[in-house]
């Protein structure tokens, strides 16, 4: 779906990604790695907002929407304009925004502005723009990092739903190995910089709360834990 | 209220004791006492020229802010837009910023029917702030906003709306009462040195040839009441405005 080959990214002097054969398939994959190793500098490469790179990437013209790092809603708009901002013009569905808000469970904010919210509520915002947009594809960068547990597996819960229903497809990154289980089809894994080589994990486990109290559910996390931890490279 | 006896009553009876007292050792032409200049404006008041005068001044600072408005923003856009018309307009603000009013004034004579003066004035002397204010307002806009432009290909009008005009007028709404106090004050100026026919300048003018002091410090009060009066109007209609911008 999207196809990677021979990318090399540098940041000046800095090569962040070297010569990175990588293919993207449908459902939902997951960039798993530690904090600066270039996961963000990928995702910025297929998303096309960083077209400063050598070698190819091909999304074969996927609809693609963002939910940034950052929250990046407009501190002047309520968070329904913020939603509607980025949308087509034609595409503007209220019962859509109601009901993706909704089981975000930030439907009663809508018409409030950004500075009233918490934190937290600001993300659900940021993620409720990224599945509003009707896109092919959803682009998230640690979307989770500012929630609390309980909401982080509630959200995680209604994104599965989602996708599902919607048959759509999912590019997110992290560095939690939970969040990673609990939403991937596929893991691909970051370790040394510059990226070059990758471990990539195919997964087939049922995606619900249960599954963290099973022996799978450790199973797989102790063998993202032996890649990460094991010395092999240098 | 306690607050407001201490911090802005006291001095102004403060000031008045001071002038009333120092008006005893001067002629009344020189310094007339606010008691006189008191029965001025009562009198200034309750005609009728007084406010189709203030109207007139009022109408042509607003007239010289909207031209500078207009200009100002095509201008601060087209330099934001352009290194080129940046590069060119720079030195172009700078000096209208550092040119004396008064040349302006000088050369408005000569150029323009007196009328027309004071709008013109106001807006020569209002169109650097505008421009600049709009300007910055245009730099501030975040590279993470326009990224979501590029990302999702908004077109440039609802870039304009959502987050180019949002920005500016935050600018130029922290610089309103600057603005609105300048684009009075200019007016009248203007209508002194003018001549005009009819303004609050023309009523001064005239105080003035009488010799008549207490009136012309009479005038300079309600300039002073009055564009304070506008600025608290204008907050009150635009106070929705304002804080969907903060
Ligand atoms: N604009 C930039 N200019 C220079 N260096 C950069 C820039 N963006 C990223 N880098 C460098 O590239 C490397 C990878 O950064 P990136 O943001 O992709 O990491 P990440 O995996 O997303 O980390 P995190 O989990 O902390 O978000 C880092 O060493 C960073 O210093
Ligand atoms: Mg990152």
């Amino acid at each position: 779906m999207i196809r990677i080959s021979n990318l090399t990214k540098s940041f000046g002097a800095h090569t962040v990604l070297k010569s990175l054969n990588l293919h993207i398939g449908f459902g939902t994959t997951v960039l798993l790695g530690p904090s600066g190793s270039g996961k963000t500098t990928l995702l910025r490469l297929i998303a096309g907002l960083d077209k400063n790179y050598q070698g190819e990437i091909d999304s074969e013209k996927m609809r693609m929407s963002i939910v940034f790092q950052e929250d990046r809603l407009l501190p002047w708009k309520t968070l329904r304009h913020n939603i509607e901002f980025i949308l087509p013009r034609d595409k503007v569905n209220q019962e859509r925004i109601n009901h993706i808000t909704e089981s975000l469970k930030i439907q009663a904010l809508l018409d409030s502005k950004p500075f009233k919210l918490s934190g937290g509520q600001k993300r659900r915002c940021a993620i409720a723009r990224g599945f509003i947009y009707p896109s092919d594809i959803v682009l998230m960068d640690e979307p989770f990092s500012s929630l609390d547990l309980y909401l982080k597996l509630k959200i995680i819960a209604d994104i599965n739903i989602l996708l599902e229903k919607e048959k759509r497809n999912l590019l997110l990154v992290t560095h939690d190995i939970t969040e990673a289980l609990l939403l991937a089809d596929e893991i691909i894994i970051f370790k040394q910089t510059p990226v070059t080589e990758f471990q990539t994990l195919k997964l087939d486990l049922p995606k619900n709360e249960r599954m963290l109290q099973s022996s799978v559910f450790t199973e797989w996390e102790r063998r993202i834990y032996e890649y990460l931890l094991s010395d092999k490279e240098s | 209220m306690k607050r407001f006896l201490l911090s802005k009553l006291l001095p102004l009876i403060g000031f008045l004791l001071l002038w009333q007292i120092s008006s005893l050792f001067f002629n009344q032409l020189i310094l007339p006492s606010p008691l006189a200049v008191f029965g001025k404006i009562l009198v200034i008041m309750k005609s009728l020229t007084f406010y189709s005068a203030l109207l007139v001044t009022l109408l042509r600072a607003l007239g010289g802010l909207i031209i500078a408005l207009s200009l100002g923003i095509f201008i601060g856009f087209a330099m934001h837009f352009s290194k080129a018309v940046s590069a060119l307009m720079h030195p172009v603000i700078i000096t209208l910023q550092s040119l004396p009013i008064i040349s302006w004034l000088l050369l408005a004579l000569i150029w323009f029917d007196s009328s027309v003066i004071p709008v013109f004035i106001v807006a020569v002397s209002t169109i650097p702030i505008i421009i600049l204010n709009v300007y910055e307002g245009l730099k501030e806009v975040s590279g993470e906003y326009l990224e979501l432009v590029t990302f999702y290909k908004l077109d440039f009008r609802r870039c304009l709306q959502g987050l180019y005009l949002p920005s500016i007028a935050t600018y130029i709404i922290s610089a309103y009462k600057i603005i609105i106090g300048l684009c009075i004050k200019t007016s009248v100026m203007a209508e002194v040195i003018a001549r005009v026919k009819q303004g609050i300048g023309t009523e001064m003018n005239l105080a003035w040839i009488n010799i008549d002091t207490a009136e012309v410090l009479a005038y300079t009060v309600l300039i002073v009441f009055f564009t304070f009066a506008t600025e608290r109007l204008l907050t009150f209609i635009f106070s929705g405005t304002l804080r969907n911008y903060q």
